[in-house]
């Protein structure tokens, strides 16, 4: 055997799936041959052609050229990572790619160190002095303890103060006008009306159907059509009674809502005057009791 | 074993300081000067740091520690218990300092040379070498906050600094809570990348 007949059965050596004989005389020619020998290291991928470098190298070059670097994405997962929150995979994933990427790998690192150092940086001392000028300016105060009617006031004046005030006040003040007063599209009686007197009718539809259909037919398909006639009308008035009542109440929602948010204004400026006002004199009190604690 | 031990630890100290602190709200809410002078020193090292975090500045930092301390005996009787107390008195602070900062119509100044007050502040008594090796990651990573957006480092304090929960932040600048979560993970990696970069020349001007 000669070096090009070696080269045609090389897959078929590496396979196993030479008879016997061609195998003895491609592996006489291997222990003679150096080339052969070389290139069949190669194709085992036992050569080590590529150094560490190069075989890096060349991964960059093609990752480059096919799906784009991979580091914003690992970017996206670093905090997770270092969080213990990433799930199995992807942190392997993300620490292979970790072993071969400096900058992700110095980004990493710098979590961790701030993930330990960080929390540690919360307090700073202010000062030996610090708890006594502060127990020095408040002392001889009463910490403020408002009785009930205080409180009421302070919990109304938060509720009132909330953005969304305006709709919930509207919402459940016309639901609250609509079982008082009730609605001129009368939504409940219709609906529960007709429902009532339509369950009766289905009922002794079926029965005369069941009644009449095994004799004759055509006695029973007039008043079944007229009894399907009336459910189909009870139905469509429920329908007008159900969007109109719906249109009715969405209308004093709409109405009332504008009413309260209008209230609701002028409820925040009155206030927002009242706190900036207090705040200056407070502010002014503190100034002029600092100045004399120093004095 | 370690790990649940030390996780035991933890959650116990955490459950005696949340213990402790409902009950010194109680005896605070009662007129206890003692009380209020424990709440006063249990706090003071965190408020402190957030003013100063804001203003950059160990003077206007402290005056406005003492103003979020003077709100906060004033409105003790509304004050949160446990958990809610410590973002309450932290958004206290917040509002004090950005009001501080509006009315001075100043960005807050750089934060190396306070940092290195602050420092000079921390222990007074320590050698200054142990001092420098203990504190330079610390300062490092002050260094890099200090390169940050106004936007990044405040989600830095609120969140990886002062610990509290992604819920607490957004209800604190009223945003979405997922808009606060992209922000904070945007900012963490954006320090990272700063904090990397100084790493990296510093090892490079030692090793030249």
């Amino acid at each position: 055997m000669n070096c090009n007949g070696f080269g045609v059965i090389l897959a078929d050596f590496q396979g196993g799936t030479l008879s016997p004989g061609e195998r003895a005389a491609a592996e006489s020619h291997l222990r003679a041959c150096d080339a052969c020998r070389r290139l069949l290291a190669i194709a085992c991928g036992n050569a080590g052609i590529l150094s560490e470098e190069k075989s890096r190298a060349l991964t960059r070059s093609i990752i480059e050229r096919t799906s784009g670097s991979a580091c914003p994405r690992v970017e996206e997962q670093l905090c997770s990572l270092v969080d213990d929150e990433l799930d199995h995979e992807n942190s392997q994933l993300v620490a292979l790619h970790l072993d071969y990427c400096a900058s992700c790998k110095a980004v990493a690192d710098s979590l961790k160190i701030m993930r330990e150092v960080l929390p540690e940086m919360a307090k700073m001392e202010p000062g030996r002095n610090f708890t006594r000028e502060v127990v020095g300016a408040t002392s001889g105060w009463r910490p403020f303890r408002p009785g009930l009617r205080t409180r009421l006031l302070t919990w109304w004046n938060r509720l009132v103060q909330r953005p969304r005030f305006s709709y919930e006040a509207a919402y459940v003040g016309t639901l609250a006008s609509v079982f008082v007063f009730g609605s001129p599209v009368p939504p409940l009686p219709g609906t529960v009306l007709d429902a009532l007197r339509s369950a009766p009718l289905v009922q002794t539809a079926r029965q005369t159907v069941s009644r009449l259909l095994p004799s004759d037919w055509s006695r029973a398909e007039a008043p079944v059509l007229s009894y399907a006639r009336g459910v189909a009308v009870s139905a469509s008035r429920k329908e007008q009674a159900f969007s109109g009542s719906v249109y009715y109440f969405m209308k004093s929602c709409e109405r009332l809502f504008v009413t309260v948010l209008d209230w609701q204004v002028q409820t925040l400026k009155t206030s927002r005057q009242k706190v900036s006002g207090s705040l200056s004199r407070l502010r002014s009190n503190l100034s002029s009791r600092m100045s004399r604690s120093k004095g | 074993m370690d790990v649940r031990a030390g996780w035991l630890i933890r959650r116990r100290r955490a459950r005696r300081e949340k213990m402790e602190l409902s009950a010194l709200l109680e005896r605070c809410r009662a007129g206890n000067e003692l009380a209020w002078e424990a709440l006063v020193r249990q706090f003071q090292a965190r408020i402190y740091g957030v003013a100063y975090h804001y203003v950059g500045n160990a003077e206007d930092a402290r005056d406005l520690a003492q103003e979020a301390f003077i709100r906060l005996y004033l409105n003790l009787a509304l004050c949160p218990d446990e958990s809610g107390f410590l973002p309450w008195i932290i958004r206290i602070t917040r509002n004090a300092s950005i009001d501080h900062l509006r009315r001075k119509k100043a960005r807050p100044p750089a934060h190396d040379l306070a940092a290195e007050e602050m420092l000079n502040l921390r222990s007074p008594g320590r050698d200054p070498e142990e001092l420098y090796a203990a504190d330079a990651r610390k300062r490092l990573i002050r260094r890099a906050l200090s390169e940050l957006t106004e936007l990044n480092r405040e989600m830095i304090l609120l969140k990886d600094i002062q610990g509290l929960a992604l819920e607490e932040i957004a209800a604190m600048l009223k945003v979405p809570l997922g808009t606060v979560k992209s922000r904070s993970n945007r900012a963490r990696i954006e320090l990272a990348q700063k904090l990397a970069l100084l790493a990296g020349g510093l090892a490079g001007e030692t090793a030249v």
